[in-house]
C-alpha cells in the first residue's frame, strides 16, 4: 500500500500512543465518582437494594430509570437556577422533602397544546413541576377521558393508540408519568404529616390531653401508629358498628385510611417498590403498604420501614450523622438478604461508570480519526484509529460483560441490549476486517455503526429499566444465548456491510479517493461480509424456528419477527446468487449491500411496530417516522450508487480495472 | 429436457424466486394486523396464486390506508387492487425444481444418483408413514442416506472441487427445509387439551374443526361415539354410518354461523321436527378472521333410517357451549337413545392426564408472568404406565408422537390449557439446520482459506 510506506518519523511515531493515553484518561476520569456536596452519604444511600418489577436493584437504577422516563435524562439539571443534581440526590429530595421536590421542573413535556393546558407562557418551556401538573389535574382528566370510548355494551374503554391524537397521547404519557412520580415519592414515606396530625388529633381531642404542639416527623408518626395498633385484630372486624369502637381503634382507622392511598397509587401502575425485606421470605420485598399492613400481625412496625423513616426525618433536618446511621443500620438489616447489597452495590457502580455513553464520545472520535487518516498521515493515523478502535471495543465489550454478569443473562434481553450487542458485533467485525485490509475504512463503518446503534439504545432506554426481568416464554438462557445472540450477530453483519457500501459511494461519488485497488478492497470485504451475514441470519432464524418448537410445537409460524428474520436470509441470499451469477458489479453489489440496511432495519424494529405476535415486545411511538425516513435516506444513497460511472469523482480511476 | 433443466437451475429463476419470497413475505406479514396471523398465512404463504380481485388488496386495508395518505399513491393502490402475485406454494415449488434440477445442471451429479437419493426419500417417507412416525428415528436415517451420498460424489468426482461440496450441503439441506415446510403444513395437527385440577382427560380438541358426535349408552358407564368429521358435513349429501340403524342427509353447512331466536310468528327455514332448532336459527356469517375468534360450524339434518326420515334437527357449535341452557337433542330409534352433538373435533389418546395442580408465578409487584407450569400424571393401560410430570413453559411433555405444551390457562387459576401438536416432520428442520450450516461454513471456510492463501503469497 503506496500510503503506509512512507516511514514514521518524528513526532507521529508517539501519536498512537497519546490517542490511547488520552482514551484511557477520559475514561478514568469519568469513573472517579463525583466529590459530595453533603455529609450525607447519598452514594451509599444510592446503593441499598430494593425490589423493582421483580429485579433487586439499587435505589440509584430506579432513580435514573424514573428521571429517564419523565426527564429523558439520568441526572437532573436546571439550568434556569442552576441546579444540579445527581440521580440518587434528587430520588432522595423527593421521597425525603415532598415540598421542595414538587416544586423542581422536573416533568418534561414536548407537545404544544399539552404545555398550553398546564400553563406555559411560550413553547421554549421544556419541563414542569409536579404541583403545575397537580393544579391541572382535572383539565388534564378531562383530556383523558376524550381518549376513551363507550363499547356496545356500555363499558368505558382505552381507544386504540393508533386513533388517538399525539395531543392525548402526550396526556396519557403525562398522567402516566405523574402516577409513577406519586409511587416513588411515596415509597418510603407518607407525605403531608402535618394534615394528617390534625385528623388524628381531631380524634383523640375530648378525652386525651392537649397534645404536643411541635410537628410529628414520619418517625414520631411511626411510633404513634406502632402504639395504636390494636392489640387483638380480630376483634376490630368483628365490631358491627362504628359506635363501639374505643378511641384507640378509631385512630388506628385513620391511619388505615391514610395508608391505603399508597396503594391505590400503586395500582396505577407495575411501579410498587419493595423496600424491606419480607419476614417470611427474605427474596421478596414487601412495599411500605405491604409492611404497614403487615404491622398488624407483627404488633410492632418493621425494622427496615423505620430506618428508613429515620432516615427521612434525619435529611428532613439536615442532620447527616443520624442519616448516616440509619443508613448504616439499613446495611446491616439487608445484609441478611444473600446477595442483595454487593448485587446493588455492583449495579451502581456500572450506573456510575457508564461505559456504554463514554463508548459513544470514543466512537467519534475512531470516526474522526479514520477520516483525517484519509486526508494525509495515513501510517501514524492509521495506527493511531486501530488502537483507539481495539480499546473502544474493549470497552463496549466489558459493559457487556458486566451486564451479563449482573443479570445473570446472556447479552441480548430486550430491544435496548440488542442495538448494544448489534453495535458491538459490527464493531468487532470490522476490527477483523482493518487487521486484514487497513485503510481505515472498516474502522470507520465500525465507528457509524457503533455510534448509530448505541444513539438507538440511548433511546431505549427511556423506555424502563433496561435490566428488566424476561418474559416466561423467554426465560430460557439457552436459547437467548444461541438463537438471539446469531440473530444479532447477522443483523450486526448485514449493518457493516451497508455501511460499507455506504463509504464507498460517498467516497467514490464526492471525493477522487476511491481508487481501484480500494476499490476492489471494499467490494472484498462487502462480500465476505454478506457471505458472513448469510451463515448467521440462517442459522439464527433456524435456530428460532427450533426453539419455537421446542416451546410451543410449531416450528415456523409466519410470526412479523421471524418474517422479518426470513427477509435478510432472503435478501443476503439474493446478493450472493446474483454476486455468483455475474449480475451485479461492485456498484450494484454496494446499493445491494446499502438496501441491507432497510431490510435489516425492517426486520429489527418495523416488525415490533406492528404489534401483534410473540415478539411484538418493544414499540416505540415515533418509531414508524423515524424508520420511513432512515429508509428514505438510505435509498437515495442507493439512487446515487447507481449514479453512472462519469458522475462519479472517483470514476476514471474505477473505470480502470472495471 | 436439458432446455427444462437449464431453465429451472438458472440463478435468474433463483433470484426471482427469492425477490417474490421477500414480496410475498412482506404483504402477508403488513395483513397480519387486520386479519391475523392464520389467514394471512393462508392467503400469502399456503398458497399457489394470491390473487387481489379474489382476497382483498395487498398488504391489508390498514397498509393499504396508510398508502393513501401518502402523496401520488394511486399507482400504488392500484397494483395492490389488481396485480397477482405467485403465492408461497408456487414460489417454494419453483425454488425446490431449480434445486433438485441444479443437482443435474450444476454440479453435474448425474441422473442416476439424483433418481437414487429421490427414490429412497420416496421409500423413506413411505415407510415412515407404515411403521408410524413417532418411533421412526427419522433423522438418523436421513443422515445414513444423505452422508453415505455425499461421500459417494465426492468420490466419483474427486476432482470436485471442495467448496461445491459445501454449496452442495446447503442447498440440500434448503431442499430438505423445503420438503419440512410441505409436509409439516400436511400432517401437522394442533388440538387443545383442557384440564381443571383434579380432572382426568382423555382426548383434546381441535380449534378449527367441528364434528357432529352421535352419542349412545353402552352401559357400565361408557359411551359409544360415532363422530362425523367436518369434511364429509361440508361435502353434504346422505352419509350413511357404521353400526347405527340410521344415515344422516346433511340439508346444509355453515362453516361460521350465529344462533338466533326465532321472532314471534317467524318459521324455521328448515322444517325442523325436534329440540332447540324449534326455537332457535342458525344463520350464516363470513369466517372469522380475527387472531382470537373462531368460527361457530353449524348445519340442519335428516336423520333418515331405510329411506323414511325419522327427524330434521339443527346443529350447533353454539349449542355446545350453551349446554346447560339449550336442550339436549336426543333421538330415539330402535328402542335406544342417542344425543346428536355437534362439538370441537375431539382425538381420543390411548392414555389419559389428571391435572394435580396448576401453578401461575408471577415476578413480584408484577402482573409479569414469571412461569406457567401444570403438574399432571400420566395413565397408560397398555403398558401400565403411571407418572408424575410437569410441564412448564419451555420445558413441554413429549408422548406417543404427541407433544403436550403449555399455553394458557382460564381465569382462576385452576384450568390449564395444553396446546397439543402432533408433527411427524418437526425433525425435518433439524437436519436442515445442520447441513446447512455445515455446507455454509465449509464454503466460507475454504474461501477464508484461499484468502488468506493468496494473501500470503502477494
Amino acid at each position: 500500500m503506496k500510503t503506509e510506506t512512507s516511514p514514521t518519523t518524528g513526532w507521529t511515531r508517539w501519536l498512537p500512543h497519546a490517542v490511547l493515553l488520552c482514551a484511557v484518561i477520559g475514561f478514568v476520569m469519568s469513573f472517579r465518582p463525583p466529590k459530595a456536596k453533603t455529609e450525607i452519604n447519598v452514594r451509599e444511600f444510592g446503593s441499598l437494594p430494593v425490589l423493582v418489577k421483580g429485579r433487586i436493584q439499587p435505589w440509584d437504577s430506579l432513580a435514573r430509570n424514573a428521571l429517564l422516563s419523565i426527564r429523558e435524562v439520568s441526572d437532573f439539571n436546571d439550568r434556569d437556577l442552576s441546579v444540579k443534581m445527581s440521580a440518587s440526590e434528587w430520588l432522595l429530595e423527593t421521597m425525603c422533602k415532598p415540598a421542595e421536590a414538587n416544586a423542581r421542573k422536573v416533568f418534561k413535556v414536548d407537545e404544544l397544546d399539552l404545555k398550553t393546558l398546564l400553563g406555559a407562557e411560550n413553547k421554549a418551556v421544556k419541563f414542569f413541576s409536579a404541583n403545575e401538573i397537580a393544579a391541572k389535574l382535572n383539565d388534564l382528566r378531562e383530556v383523558l377521558k376524550s381518549g376513551t370510548e363507550t363499547t356496545t355494551d356500555g363499558r368505558m374503554r382505552q381507544k386504540k393508540t393508533s386513533e388517538l391524537t399525539p395531543y392525548q397521547k402526550a396526556a396519557q404519557q403525562l398522567w402516566r408519568k405523574f402516577n409513577y412520580y406519586l409511587v416513588i415519592q411515596n415509597a418510603i414515606h407518607v407525605a403531608d404529616t402535618q394534615t394528617f396530625q390534625a385528623q388524628m388529633e381531631q380524634v383523640l381531642s375530648g378525652a386525651e390531653q392537649e397534645p404536643a404542639k411541635d410537628k410529628f416527623s414520619w418517625e414520631t408518626e411511626l411510633s404513634r401508629y406502632e402504639q395504636y395498633l390494636p392489640k387483638d385484630f380480630a376483634s376490630i372486624h368483628a365490631q358491627p358498628g362504628k359506635d363501639e369502637l374505643t378511641k384507640e381503634q378509631r385512630v388506628y382507622f385513620v391511619f388505615v385510611q391514610r395508608y391505603k392511598q399508597l396503594q391505590e397509587e400503586a395500582a396505577f401502575g407495575e411501579n410498587a417498590v419493595g423496600i424491606t425485606p419480607s419476614a417470611k421470605n427474605p427474596d421478596e420485598f414487601d412495599t411500605l403498604f405491604e409492611s404497614l399492613t403487615k404491622a398488624v400481625f407483627a404488633q410492632k412496625v418493621d425494622a427496615g420501614v423505620r430506618n428508613y423513616s429515620r432516615m427521612v426525618t434525619a435529611y428532613q433536618r439536615g442532620d447527616a450523622s443520624a442519616f448516616n446511621t440509619a443508613l448504616t443500620d439499613q446495611q446491616a438489616l439487608l445484609a441478611a438478604v444473600p446477595g442483595a447489597l454487593s448485587t446493588a452495590k455492583h449495579e451502581r457502580i456500572f450506573n456510575d461508570a457508564d461505559p456504554f455513553n463514554f463508548t459513544i464520545t470514543l466512537y467519534v472520535c475512531v470516526l474522526l480519526l479514520s477520516l483525517f487518516s484519509w486526508l494525509g498521515m495515513a501510517q501514524p493515523l492509521g495506527k493511531a484509529t486501530r488502537w483507539l478502535l481495539v480499546f473502544t471495543f474493549a470497552l463496549h465489550t466489558a459493559g457487556i460483560i458486566t451486564r451479563i454478569v449482573l443479570i445473570d443473562r446472556p447479552p441480548v434481553i430486550n430491544l435496548y441490549s440488542a442495538a448494544v450487542f448489534v453495535g458491538w458485533g459490527a464493531a468487532g467485525l470490522a476490527l477483523l476486517l482493518e487487521f486484514y485490509f487497513r485503510g481505515c475504512i472498516a474502522s470507520a463503518a465500525a465507528a457509524m455503526v457503533g455510534f448509530g446503534t448505541l444513539i438507538i439504545a440511548n433511546h431505549k432506554a427511556l423506555e424502563g429499566d433496561t435490566l428488566e426481568m424476561m418474559q416466561a416464554v423467554l426465560d430460557s438462557n439457552f436459547w437467548l444465548a444461541t438463537h438471539v445472540v446469531i440473530i444479532n450477530l447477522g443483523y450486526s453483519a448485514t449493518y457493516l456491510a451497508g455501511t460499507l457500501g455506504i463509504l464507498y459511494v460517498l467516497r467514490g461519488v464526492f471525493t477522487p479517493s476511491l481508487d481501484a485497488e480500494l476499490g476492489k478492497k471494499l467490494e472484498r470485504s462487502v462480500y465476505a461480509i454478506t457471505c458472513f451475514a448469510a451463515l448467521f441470519s440462517f442459522t439464527g432464524t433456524v435456530l428460532g424456528g427450533i426453539w419455537a418448537d421446542q416451546s410451543w410445537g410449531r416450528f415456523w409460524g409466519w410470526d412479523p419477527k421471524e418474517n422479518g428474520a426470513l427477509l435478510i436470509v432472503l435478501w443476503c441470499l439474493v446478493m450472493l446468487h446474483a454476486r455468483w451469477g455475474g449480475y451485479m458489479g461492485a456498484r450494484g453489489l454496494m446499493a445491494a449491500a446499502i438496501f441491507g440496511n432497510i431490510v435489516t432495519s425492517i426486520s429489527f424494529f418495523g416488525t415490533n411496530m406492528l404489534d401483534i405476535g410473540l415478539h411484538s415486545y418493544g414499540r416505540s411511538e415515533n418509531g414508524a417516522l423515524r424508520l420511513w425516513q432512515f429508509s428514505l435516506s438510505q435509498l437515495a444513497l442507493i439512487a446515487l450508487a447507481l449514479l453512472p460511472l462519469k458522475w462519479w469523482r472517483s470514476g476514471k480511476q474505477l473505470a480502470k480495472t472495471t | 429436457m436439458n432446455a427444462i433443466l437449464r431453465f429451472f437451475s438458472s440463478l435468474k429463476l433463483v433470484i426471482t424466486c427469492l425477490v417474490f419470497a421477500m414480496i410475498i413475505v412482506v404483504f402477508g406479514t403488513l395483513e397480519q394486523v387486520d386479519i391475523g396471523i392464520q389467514n394471512a398465512q393462508k392467503k400469502y404463504f399456503d398458497q399457489l396464486v394470491i390473487s387481489p380481485q379474489r382476497d382483498g388488496p395487498l398488504g391489508g386495508e390498514t397498509f393499504n390506508n396508510f398508502i393513501q395518505s401518502l402523496p401520488a399513491s394511486g399507482i400504488y393502490l392500484w397494483i395492490f387492487k389488481t396485480v397477482p402475485l405467485p403465492g408461497g406454494y408456487l414460489v417454494g415449488g419453483v425454488m425446490l425444481a431449480g434445486l433438485i434440477a441444479s443437482y443435474f445442471t450444476r454440479f453435474k451429479v448425474g441422473a442416476w444418483r439424483v433418481a437414487v437419493v429421490t427414490a429412497i426419500c420416496v421409500v423413506e417417507t413411505w415407510a415412515m408413514l407404515q411403521v408410524g412416525y413417532a418411533t421412526w428415528p427419522g433423522w438418523l436415517l436421513m443422515l445414513a442416506v444423505t452422508v453415505p451420498n455425499l461421500a459417494l460424489v465426492a468420490y466419483a468426482h474427486y476432482k470436485l472441487r471442495w467448496p461445491k461440496v459445501g454449496v452442495m450441503l446447503t442447498h440440500l439441506g434448503i431442499v430438505i427445509m423445503l420438503v419440512g415446510g410441505l409436509l409439516t403444513s400436511l400432517w401437522q395437527r394442533e388440538t387443545r387439551m383442557i384440564i381443571t385440577t383434579g380432572e382426568t382427560a382423555t382426548y383434546s380438541a381441535s380449534d378449527m374443526e367441528c364434528e357432529l358426535a352421535i352419542v349412545s349408552d353402552a352401559g357400565d358407564g361408557q359411551e359409544d361415539v360415532v363422530a362425523i368429521p367436518q369434511s364429509l358435513l361440508d361435502k353434504g349429501g346422505t352419509i350413511t354410518l357404521p353400526n347405527l340403524p340410521f344415515a344422516v342427509k346433511v340439508r346444509t353447512f355453515m362453516r361460521n354461523s350465529d344462533l338466533l331466536k326465532l321472532a314471534a310468528g317467524e318459521t324455521p327455514p328448515h322444517p325442523v321436527t325436534e329440540g332447540y332448532g324449534k326455537t332457535h336459527k342458525a344463520s350464516p356469517i363470513a369466517p372469522a378472521s380475527k387472531m382470537d375468534e373462531r368460527n361457530f360450524m353449524a348445519g340442519y339434518v335428516d336423520l333418515v333410517k331405510d329411506g323414511q326420515p325419522v327427524g330434521t334437527y339443527l346443529v350447533s357449535l353454539w349449542g355446545e357451549l350453551f349446554q346447560d341452557k339449550l336442550p339436549a337433542q336426543n333421538v330415539e330409534v330402535g328402542g335406544k337413545t342417542y344425543a346428536l352433538r355437534m362439538r370441537p373435533a375431539r382425538f381420543y389418546k390411548p392414555f389419559s392426564l389428571t391435572l394435580l395442580k396448576f401453578s401461575h408465578d408471577k415476578y413480584k409487584g408484577t402482573e409479569k408472568p414469571r412461569n406457567f407450569s401444570s403438574l399432571v400424571k400420566l395413565k397408560d393401560p397398555r403398558s401400565g404406565e403411571e407418572s408424575t410430570r410437569l410441564i412448564k413453559m419451555n420445558e413441554p411433555l413429549r408422548y406417543e408422537g404427541e407433544t403436550f405444551f403449555q399455553a394458557s390457562f382460564l381465569p382462576g387459576d385452576r384450568t390449564t390449557i395444553l396446546q397439543v401438536v402432533k408433527n411427524p416432520a418437526a425433525w425435518l428442520p433439524y437436519v436442515s439446520c445442520v447441513v446447512v450450516s455445515l455446507g455454509m461454513m465449509l464454503q466460507f471456510l475454504i474461501h477464508l482459506i484461499r484468502f488468506t492463501q493468496k494473501r500470503a503469497k502477494a
